[in-house]
């Protein structure tokens, strides 16, 4: 590490993952990230793992199936603009 | 907030056009969003009721249509709508829904991504360095069908662990790809607390799957 990057340690970097990610931090934070994992094993995997975990969890949003057909909706809004906006009582 | 407010332009029409009777555009809304809301709705609510509080949801929208200014996504709005019905039918049925992100705000606080043992005590030469460092994980091919099957599992029970506004920010932003800005509008929270709270809740996911791969690895 260079002597700007004394102060970020790997406890510090894996609390800026997110951010750098979301790419929020200023160019000379994520440039001192960036040379950190060059010469971190431990943090490049860290950063490694949050990327996979995050596009894992974007796959969640497959896992439901469809949820009220679509019909019904239909037929709510035929209702709502019939002035009718009650669901018929069971 | 202050300075120019950004207006969802398109957004603001298709909620006038629905407003003024276009049944195609309420068609067009449903399918784009029908799905987000009922997984939302079975998070937020037990199985049983949640599919009536979508239905709820979406008329409530229907009759606010018109009120809609477009100040925020449509498809924000629709959340903000669905969490509060959730929450008004979970005063009745059981709370899971926090009523006010104010019992969010210590959540997060002083919670590290990780345990200080993984690292080096500050006292020591190398102090704030890994001392167990985490090792990279096998990237599954998404062929990979039972090994996406125990991640999913996985993920969902790490899910169902996390403090309810971490969830809550987790599910709008990873899972239903909501941008910062909406899920801050959906749940009424200020951008920097959304941030801790992602960063809190994709820690604790993280975690988990290490766990996961190290029990895998070992077998």
């Amino acid at each position: 590490m260079t002597g700007d990057d004394l102060d970020l340690m790997c406890v510090r970097v894996v609390e800026l993952v997110t951010d750098y990610m979301l790419d929020l931090l200023s160019a000379e934070e994520q440039a001192a990230i960036e040379r950190h994992l060059i010469v971190c094993p431990g943090c490049d995997a860290f950063f490694s793992q949050m990327r996979v975990s995050v596009r894992w969890s974007a796959a969640l949003r497959g896992q439901a199936e469809a949820g009220t057909p679509p019909e019904s909706l239909v037929e709510l809004y035929r209702k709502w603009k019939a002035g009718k906006p009650e669901p018929e009582p069971k | 907030v202050g300075g120019e407010e950004r207006i969802w332009h398109d957004d603001l029409a298709l909620a006038q056009a629905i407003a003024a009777g276009d049944e195609a555009s309420f068609v067009a809304l449903v399918s784009a969003h029908q799905n987000m809301l009922s997984r939302l709705a079975r998070r937020w609510l037990v199985e049983s009721i949640a599919e009536e509080a979508v239905q709820e949801a979406w008329l409530v929208a229907l009759r606010s249509a018109g009120r809609f200014e477009g100040r925020s996504s449509i498809r924000s709005w629709l959340c903000g709508v669905l969490l509060n019905v959730c929450r008004a039918r979970d005063r009745i049925e059981r709370r899971t829904v926090p009523a006010s992100s104010l019992v969010d705000e210590a959540e997060g606080d002083a919670e590290p991504a990780l345990h200080p043992h993984r690292f080096i005590r500050s006292s020591h030469h190398w102090g704030g360095h890994w001392r167990i460092p985490p090792v990279a994980w096998p990237e599954p091919s998404p062929e990979d069908a039972l090994l996406n099957k125990e991640l999913a599992e996985r993920i969902e029970a790490a899910v169902a662990q996390l403090p309810p506004g971490q969830r809550d920010v987790f599910l709008l932003r990873d899972v239903e790809g909501l941008s910062g800005e909406e899920a801050c509008n959906v749940l009424g929270i200020r951008d920097t607390h959304q941030r801790v709270l992602l960063h809190r809740a994709r820690s604790r996911i993280r975690a988990a799957l290490e766990v996961y791969f190290d029990q895998a690895g070992g077998r």
